[in-house]
């Protein structure tokens, strides 16, 4: 009893993904062996810098890695169901109706020509089959759900005619639209003004008790407003995994460290905390651990092997050998 | 002393509409009366939203675009009205530092060639060392000066635009959000490399930014832009601590993380055509009168001025 119950509890199971891109100049990982769970009601982040795999691990999960790039390895399992397996048509069924997606720019995700009533009904009517009039009443609901005022009006419109916010309410609405269990969020709110950035992160923390949110981002003073669980991510690994908070506030890999350090905290006019050096090329990755040419701590180990998975505490684990059993 | 003092400055972009003939349909006031000063060797951060004109007054101070009324004072000087030829000298005076660092380089030019250009101009024949001095002040080897900007990466290609602007040896920086496209471990490099420019060169900044806290951490002074119009001014302890602005609470209150009650803002930010009567906050401002959308509030204050009816 108490097993199958833990069992539902997640929603979304991830485990040991690989993600590959087969480049003309070689073999890029852009997603290394990353498993996690989503568990049903969470927040749960994904931080990394740009080219840290965080947007090919969403898109892996939607099953929209293209070629050149393909699923090498690992399984994605969405209710004990392995989507990372299902056909094209299947995995059309789920998305955007079981899991959906919010994309960073907003402005060229909606289709220009179309009003964003008839954008809104297109998954409403793909899968829950509603009449005419039984869409255009949720399309209504919807729009309010986001704080868009007059609804009925704002449906007949063009997205040219909405504001960059307005956009992105928009795209969550249409996210939204079929009660999906899993939303993956890509940077939602990066393209918006701290203001409206706040309203935006009102919606999604309301959201938390229907939906599953995966939510990818680099700004971890969003992190901190939303997340329950994260997940630091560099150079297609995961470095350090766990509860919000504790992670935030007693970071164990030197590379959270140096994320949290980095952050203008705002006390002093002083000089920041900062990682030297740049991100790696994913073509040519150091040997050993993925951030020992950047790491301020690095070992001789560091060079040779690759760090497993150690666990700080039972909510809080770390890929690193300063941590290590040995 | 006020190395850079800005009276009244007015920046409006014709709106035009044409068949046939083209007509002036209306204006975009996007700077409307500004005034502010920065003393020698100090930072006045600029903060504020998307479309407030932040990036304009910038581009309008170091007279990048035409201003339409106002008076720019540059060391007691007027620039405000000089010519191209007579610029010159302030162009080696003031320089620029942009956010996109993709496009402000010059794609088939190599990185040394780029800086060279920049100190041709100071009259300094572009010389290898000269190129290589500036590149390890930026904190780049000097092998980079071979390399096109296709083959560096954000952060380092915004160290040579900031190479390339100190190559004149300006005495004014304007920075127009330059971390806002890095990423964070980057951006955290870049802020250390300007204070360190700063001090080791006692220059002047205006950084333009909508991220507050890296506002925060670099200003003395800070500067509160709303469509258009300068809303509060004050040292930064002040307007962090104590802000009096109902938009500079709402905007401190957003930044995400910080356990502060928020104050909510409504809707958006209005058009610049048609800039509300009377306050120009007063349609999202939580604490709205009846004053407030018939006359627009006085700056009043002298270390920190607020423009405010409350």
């Amino acid at each position: 009893m108490r097993l199958t119950r833990k069992v539902n509890d997640i929603v979304l199971c991830v485990r040991n993904l690989r993600t590959y891109f087969f480049t003309e100049k070689g073999e890029v990982a852009a997603v290394d062996d990353i498993s996690f769970d989503l568990k049903r009601g969470e927040i749960l982040c994904i931080i990394g810098e740009s080219g840290s795999g965080k947007t090919a691990t969403a898109l892996s999960i939607l099953g929209l890695i293209d070629k050149p790039g393909a699923i090498v390895s690992g399984s994605i399992l969405f209710n004990g169901t392995d989507i990372a397996k299902l056909s094209e048509g299947k995995m059309r069924n789920l998305r955007g109706n079981k899991i959906s997606m919010v994309f960073q720019d907003a402005s060229s995700s909606l289709n220009p020509v179309l009003r964003i009533g008839e954008q809104i009904t297109e998954s409403l009517v793909q899968h829950l089959k509603l009449d005419k009039k039984q869409t255009r009443e949720r399309a209504v609901e919807l729009l309010a759900s986001v704080g868009i005022s007059q609804p009925e009006e704002r449906l007949d419109e063009y997205p040219h005619q909405f504001s960059g916010g307005m956009k992105q309410r928009v795209m969550i609405a249409m996210a939204l639209s079929c009660n999906p269990e899993v939303l993956i969020a890509d940077e939602p709110t990066t393209a918006l003004d701290v203001t409206v950035q706040a309203q935006v992160l009102d919606i999604f923390k309301e959201l938390k008790n229907s939906t599953s949110v995966l939510y990818i981002t680099h700004d971890l003073g969003v992190v901190s407003e939303i997340a329950d669980r994260i997940i630091i991510m560099y150079a297609g690994k995961f470095l350090e995994m766990g509860d919000a908070r504790e992670v935030l506030m007693d970071p164990k890999h030197p590379y959270t460290k140096g994320l949290v350090g980095c952050l203008p905290s705002g006390k002093i006019k002083g000089r920041l905390v900062s990682i030297q050096g740049s991100i790696p090329n994913l073509i040519d990755l150091p040997e050993g651990c993925v951030f020992c040419p950047r790491c301020p701590d690095a070992m001789e180990i560091c060079r040779k092997e690759t760090p497993s998975e150690t666990g700080i505490s039972d909510k809080h684990s770390v890929r690193c050998h300063l941590y290590g059993s040995t | 002393m006020a190395l850079l003092e800005v009276t009244d400055l007015k920046k409006y972009y014709p709106l035009t509409r044409s068949f046939l003939y083209s007509r002036i349909v209306g204006e975009v006031k996007a700077v409307d009366g500004v005034s502010f000063s920065i003393n020698k060797g100090e930072t006045l951060g600029l903060v504020g939203e998307s479309g407030c004109g932040k990036s304009t007054l910038g581009r309008t101070i170091i007279r990048l675009e035409e201003l339409t009324s106002g008076k720019i004072q540059y060391n007691g000087t007027d620039i405000s009205n000089l010519d191209r030829r007579n610029l010159k000298w302030f162009r080696k005076e003031a320089q620029i530092i942009f956010q996109d660092t993709h496009s402000s380089l010059d794609p088939r030019m190599t990185a040394g060639e780029s800086i060279g250009e920049a100190l041709d101009i100071r009259g300094i024949k572009g010389d290898t060392s000269d190129v290589a001095e500036l590149l390890e002040e930026v904190g780049l080897p000097a092998d980079f000066a071979s390399r096109y900007p296709h083959e560096l990466s954000g952060g380092q290609k915004q160290r040579i635009g900031i190479a390339r602007a100190l190559a004149v040896q300006p005495k004014l920086i304007i920075a127009d959000e330059p971390v806002s496209a890095l990423d964070i471990s980057v951006q955290a490099q870049v802020l250390n490399l300007l204070m360190d420019l700063q001090s080791e060169y006692s220059l002047t900044f205006l950084f333009i930014a909508h991220d507050l806290s890296v506002i925060r951490h670099i200003a003395d002074r800070v500067a509160v832009m709303y469509l258009g119009k300068l809303v509060e001014q004050g040292s930064s302890d002040d307007v962090f601590n104590n802000p009096l602005h109902p938009y500079t609470r709402a905007l401190l209150s957003a930044i995400p993380g910080k356990n502060v009650e928020r104050v909510p803002l409504q809707g958006e930010v209005p058009s610049p055509i048609n800039p509300p009567r009377g306050c120009r906050f007063h349609t999202r401002c939580p604490k709205r009168m009846k004053v407030c959308k018939e006359i627009e509030p006085q700056v009043s204050g002298t270390d920190h001025m607020v423009a405010c009816h409350l």
